[in-house]
């Protein structure tokens, strides 16, 4: 290697960015040629006290100054006149919207009659989080036929060692520009607290609101049903409230604990009393006899199950709160607005969105036009036989 | 770009300042560094850096996810400092002293050895500001930021072999300058 090929490589020779061979041929070169390495150790030098220019840490308060700042920067924007702003364009786009909506009736009844369909289908309410009332089934099944005193109610019940059963319920609703990252989000949310999607769906397409319809943009929604540990079920609440746009918060909270002993002190009771027709069982010689015991024994292992099973189901539901999320998908056109969008930005963004409206507006005209056309050559046909049938009557009484 | 990133793009657009605050946390201090290698002054850097991340905050509606975030941010940064640069020059040119490295005195330093290392950042900086700026740019992004050749490219939007070549040239007057500047620069450096 001559010095021109040396010298081309020094940078990389430096920056230790070169192949194992091509270096050690420099290296080679530098330990014949004084000038070279000469050049070599001035560029490295050099390079080392760059290096040592980095700065030091962050200035001390660098990065409270900075949050300072920010929040004071974020505050205007939804001060007075943004939000008048958004007040006159709110307005006109009514205005606007009205127009258009007149417009297309005018000439589209149909087309019309289509589009509040979708746009009802939008408004619809939510499917109810299920709430079945554990209470009401159960009490109605147990109907039995023991007494308190037969077997010895137990007194502890409701007393401070019991814990409190206590059920609750959360329906949200939320909204979101991005419905799948966020679906996928929340599901990996509740398995991070040790709870579980007990349901979920993403899809169903429909139709936002009226410019959506036109532009032909599909918005999805999802639902989510998750079992979270109650303990962090707030948690969970303030995840989603992060993550989405909340519009609104159920809560629900049943107290079970009185029902949930009462049930308790049955299955107690039942338990007695297999007991003792077990002694019966063991006891009994008469055919007839061991098999109204056995009927009855069955009966009461069945009440027992029944019940031990409610009482499961209740602490699960105590031990596991229900958030039922409903989430929908929206355009990203709120985010947009609330950073300083630039007026022209938002002029030339309503001006394409009136010259579509227009294009559609044309295309309706012309649809309907072409669609009345057979009626129209008809009625035109007619007027032109009829004229020319008039003409020649015309035309033979003159003569 | 992790799932947490976007969700705190989006909640940061949205104008919730504590996510933006995650969000940002980790480019402080390079954005700041990269400011100060641009701009000398420990407390023009630091201005400068809080006015490019405000930028950063109040643009990020307009961020495309075609460059990486950081990439964007530091593009940010670093058009910041130019600007900075371009206002201050003429009161630079004015200025008689130039004491852009009193910030940067290592506290922990012996005398001597202060003098010494200040002696030699001085020069190298001076020096550095004295050739050609798209050059130098390049050479602060390698040298004193350490930055691949690949970032550099992305940061500046240029291609890497521009970067190469600038970079190429920007040592070699570099060097050159220190020589004429000091003609027995190298026998300190030495
Ligand atoms: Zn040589």
């Amino acid at each position: 290697m001559d010095c021109k090929q040396a010298r081309l490589h020094l940078n990389d020779l430096i920056d230790d960015n070169l192949e194992d061979d091509v270096r050690k041929e420099i290296l080679e070169h530098l330990k014949q040629c004084e000038a070279c390495q000469k050049e070599f150790d001035t560029s490295k030098q050099i390079k080392e006290a760059l290096a040592t220019l980095n700065p030091p840490e962050l200035p001390q308060g660098f990065h409270e100054a900075l949050m300072g700042e920010l929040r004071r920067a974020s505050e205007p924007r939804k001060g007075f006149f943004k939000k008048n702003y958004q007040w006159i364009a709110g307005i006109a786009a009514v205005f606007l919207l009205g127009i258009i909506i007149t417009g297309i009736q005018g000439i589209s009844p149909l087309r019309l009659a289509g589009q509040s369909n979708e746009m009802a289908m939008d408004f619809a309410p939510q499917a109810e989080m299920p709430e079945e009332e554990p209470g009401a089934a159960a009490k109605g099944a147990f109907e039995s036929d023991m007494t308190m005193e037969e077997a010895g109610y137990p007194e502890e019940r409701g007393t401070p060692e019991a814990p409190r059963k206590i059920i609750r319920n959360v329906s949200m609703e939320v909204e979101t520009s991005d419905i799948e990252a966020v679906y996928r989000l929340f599901s990996q949310q509740v398995v991070f607290y040790g709870g579980f999607v007990e349901q979920g769906s993403i899809g169903d397409y429909y139709f936002s609101y009226y410019e959506k319809i036109q532009d032909n943009a599909r918005m999805r929604n999802a639902q989510i049903t998750a079992r979270i540990p109650a303990d962090d079920l707030e948690a969970m609440i303030a995840f989603v409230e992060d993550h989405s746009e909340v519009k609104s918060v159920n809560t629900s909270t049943q107290d079970q604990t009185e029902y949930y002993y009462d049930v308790d002190a049955q299955v107690e009771n039942l338990k007695v009393r297999e007991d003792r027709l077990r002694e019966l069982m063991a006891k009994a010689e008469d055919i007839d006899d061991i098999l109204s015991v056995e009927n009855e024994l069955y009966r009461v292992r069945s009440e027992i199950d029944a019940l031990t099973r409610n009482l499961k189901n209740i602490d699960s539901r105590v031990d596991l709160s229900t958030l039922y999320i409903s989430m929908r998908e929206v355009e990203d056109s709120g985010a947009i607005a609330s950073t300083d969008r630039s007026l022209s930005e938002e002029i030339r963004e309503g001006f394409i969105r009136n010259i579509n409206r227009i294009i559609r507006f044309t295309q309706d005209a012309i649809v309907y036009v072409v669609s009345y056309l057979p009626i129209l050559v008809l009625v035109g046909l007619t007027g032109v036989m009829g004229l020319w049938i008039l003409k020649k009557i015309n035309r033979r009484m003159r003569r | 770009m992790s799932d947490q990133d976007i969700y705190l793009i989006r909640k940061s657009v949205d104008g919730d300042v504590r996510s933006f605050e995650k969000l940002i946390k980790a480019y402080e201090q390079p954005a700041f560094a990269m400011a100060m290698s641009y701009l000398g002054d420990y407390e023009m850097a630091a201005e400068v850096t809080q006015e490019a991340l405000i930028k950063v905050y109040k643009n990020l509606g307009k961020f495309k996810f075609e460059a990486s975030l950081s990439t964007w941010i530091y593009r940010i940064v670093i058009n910041t400092c130019k600007d900075a640069l371009k206002k201050t020059k003429r009161m630079k040119e004015v200025s008689l002293e130039d004491n852009h490295f009193e910030g940067l005195r290592d506290e922990h330093q012996t005398p001597e050895e202060t003098l010494e290392t200040e002696d030699l950042k001085t020069m190298v900086h001076r020096t550095l500001e004295r050739i050609n700026p798209e050059n130098a740019e390049v050479i602060r992004l390698k040298d004193i930021q350490d930055y691949s050749y690949e970032e550099i490219a992305a940061f500046l939007e240029i291609p890497v072999g521009t970067v190469r070549s600038r970079l190429s040239r920007g040592r070699q007057m570099l060097k050159e300058e220190i020589v004429k500047a000091y003609p027995d620069a190298l026998s300190l450096i030495r």
